[in-house]
């Protein structure tokens, strides 16, 4: 019993000098004084100083323009991706010389950007029957991606869906506006 | 002069076995029956009684197979339950309505009577006690009451249709009475919501709808009132439908790089798949004895109509004339499938026989008819004609609107007689 109260009064004597310690180390750090040198320091040199300064500027802007650049020409190239549909005849869901050309490049593009996922919307014009166009757009869908997938994509990158008749791009009822509507449209879904 | 009368009655109306026959359903073209709907005896609202009276008027008329005369030549027009054949078969009525109405502030009886002017007897009686908004029931139940004594099976007037009603961008699954009388939304999804079925004998549909993104097939039960996904096994589950029994399932789902019609049970668990190839394979229908199917392909190069036998696996095309043959739906007793057909640049509706492949065409406006559903009696088929639902009649050939809403209505399909 005795040793145990001797053994905590030690403990206690040993650890309080290491609390006053910390207290005493902290009290300089509080004094701001040591600081003031620095600025006086600024106004001689002005020449020197501001060209030192345009350097250091110019170095650390150099990197920001850039990685603007690159998210802006990756928006515009992302929006040409998504803007250039490629087009059927009625009926048919075979990819024409037309299309090819479009998911060549497309294709290519997605080699150079391999964190971009997609999604393929296969579209109809309105003549036909709905439910006909709803199997009809999927098998539109499924085209450019089987013609992508043979140009190397992963297929686990690309998803489609079948809207059919449902969203055309030009509601008229004519063949200009038919023509426009059969289509597949491309959507990055993630990147 | 009564035995003419009565030799004409022979000669019009063939006896099936000891009752006489009053309507053939199976051969079309025949003559009208002349009836009489005599005013309705009535204790309360008068207007109301007007009402039971017209209901059943437009009840007659939608079959096409009466001659309603015109009260204007009644000999008997005081309003009573008593009849004196005589006075009716001098003005050439060969059927007699008669109708007693009692509407107390809560209840309304409904008392009617057919009869057989000509052989003097009554063929149909009932009295009927319900709400005061039951009346329609109640007349559309005396009707075919009715047309089960005249034709020995009941007609329509206890059926609803299903369509899909497009405003804007958005299309939802709604339902009216088989007269167009009360259409009202099933579904407030706020997206594209497509081809309802309705279960072979339950209050319950089959829809697409794009609710989650992709179409996927929903259940809508009438009873419970809600609305559950049942199949969404692939980035396509389209055109659903129910077998004659109600305990398998239709649909065409794309899997892999192939687009095909499978098998599920009633809970969207795929069995197995029917058919499939790299092209389209959509819209199935049954066959009434659940031993075949129909559905549409291109694998011959273009949409055209095929019927595919569930036991023996053959496949057999059945529509020859026309580029694009779609939409099939086989007929209640088997008999024909309907479809719809591009023909010179519009789609018709056409009926191909089963027995002997003839293909006839029902309908011939310069416009397009699409998406035909047999009325579960095979009198009637609902279409769709420039986004409106009309019906046609089989037996004469002639069709008509049934509602008169704005925006377009779509992919009827007609219901089961309901109870």
């Amino acid at each position: 019993m005795k040793r145990e109260i001797l053994v905590l009064v030690l403990s206690l004597i040993v650890l309080f000098p290491l609390g006053c310690t910390k207290k005493v180390v902290e009290k300089p750090i509080t004094k701001p004084e040591q600081i003031q040198p620095l600025e006086e320091v600024k106004p001689p040199e002005e020449g020197k100083v501001a060209g030192l300064k345009e350097e250091e500027i110019t170095e650390e802007e150099l990197p920001r323009q850039q990685k603007i650049q690159i998210e802006e020409t990756l928006k515009e190239e992302m929006a040409k991706f998504e803007n250039e549909d490629i087009h059927f005849d009625f009926d048919k869901y075979y990819i024409r010389p037309d299309a090819a050309e479009i998911l060549k490049k497309k294709a290519q593009w997605l080699k150079e950007h391999p964190e971009v996922h997609l999604l393929i919307e296969g579209h109809c014009d309105e003549r036909g029957t709905e439910e006909y166009n709803l199997a009809l757009g999927e098998r539109r869908a499924n085209s450019a991606k089987e013609f992508l997938v043979n140009l190397g994509i992963d297929p686990k990158r690309i998803s489609v869906i079948s809207y059919g008749e449902e969203r055309p791009v030009d509601p008229r009822s004519c063949e200009e506006a038919w023509a426009k509507n059969r289509r597949d449209h491309f959507v990055i879904v993630h990147y | 002069m009564k035995k003419i009368i009565f030799f004409v009655i022979l000669m019009i109306w063939p006896r099936v076995g000891h009752s006489l026959v009053y309507i053939d359903i199976n051969t079309p073209g025949q003559q009208k029956i002349p009836i009489a709907i005599s005013p309705f005896v009535i204790k309360g609202d008068k207007q109301i009684a007007l009402e039971a009276q017209s209901i059943l008027e437009q009840d007659l008329k939608y079959t096409g197979f009466f001659n309603i005369l015109s009260p204007e030549i009644f000999l008997e027009n005081t309003p009573t339950l008593e009849i004196d054949f005589k006075k009716w078969q001098l003005i050439g009525a060969y059927l007699v309505v008669k109708g007693k109405l009692e509407i107390a502030p809560q209840v309304i009886n409904l008392e009617m009577r057919l009869y057989d002017a000509s052989q003097g007897i009554m063929l149909v009686g009932k009295r009927y006690q319900g709400k005061k908004n039951a009346l329609r029931f109640m007349v559309h139940k005396f009707a075919d009451a009715m047309m089960e004594a005249l034709s020995g099976e009941p007609s329509i007037f206890q059926t609803k249709i299903a369509f899909v009603y497009k405003y804007n961008n958005i299309k939802e699954i709604f339902v009216t009475d088989f007269d167009g009388y009360n259409p009202h939304p099933l579904t407030k999804f706020k997206t594209i919501c497509l081809s309802p079925k309705w279960h072979p004998n339950e209050k319950k549909l089959l829809f697409t709808s794009y609710k989650k993104g992709k179409p996927e097939i929903y259940l809508l039960d009438l009873a419970k009132g809600e609305a559950k996904r049942l199949i969404c096994h692939s980035n396509l589950n389209i055109t659903p439908a129910w077998s004659p029994d109600g305990n398998r399932i239709a649909v065409t789902l794309a899997r892999g790089k192939k687009q095909g019609i499978y098998l599920t049970d009633k809970h969207g668990k795929i069995i197995k798949c029917l058919v499939q190839s790299e092209g389209v394979n959509v819209s199935p229908t049954w066959s009434p004895d659940g031993k075949k199917i129909a559905f549409v392909s291109d694998r011959g190069g273009t949409p055209q109509i095929y019927t595919l036998n569930l036991v023996s696996n053959k496949i057999r095309r059945i529509s020859f004339s026309g580029s694009y043959n779609t939409s099939p739906a086989w007929s209640p007793k088997g008999d024909f499938i309907a479809y719809a057909g591009l023909k010179d640049g519009h789609f018709q509706i056409f009926v191909v026989s089963m027995d002997s492949g003839e293909i006839k065409q029902l309908t011939f406006d310069e416009t397009n008819h699409e998406s035909p559903s047999w009325s579960p009696d095979g009198h009637f088929l609902a279409y769709s004609q420039n986004e409106k639902i009309y019906i046609l009649r089989l037996t004469d050939g002639s069709s008509f609107p049934i509602l008169s809403l704005p925006g377009g209505q779509l992919q009827p399909s007609w219901s089961p007689r309901l109870k």
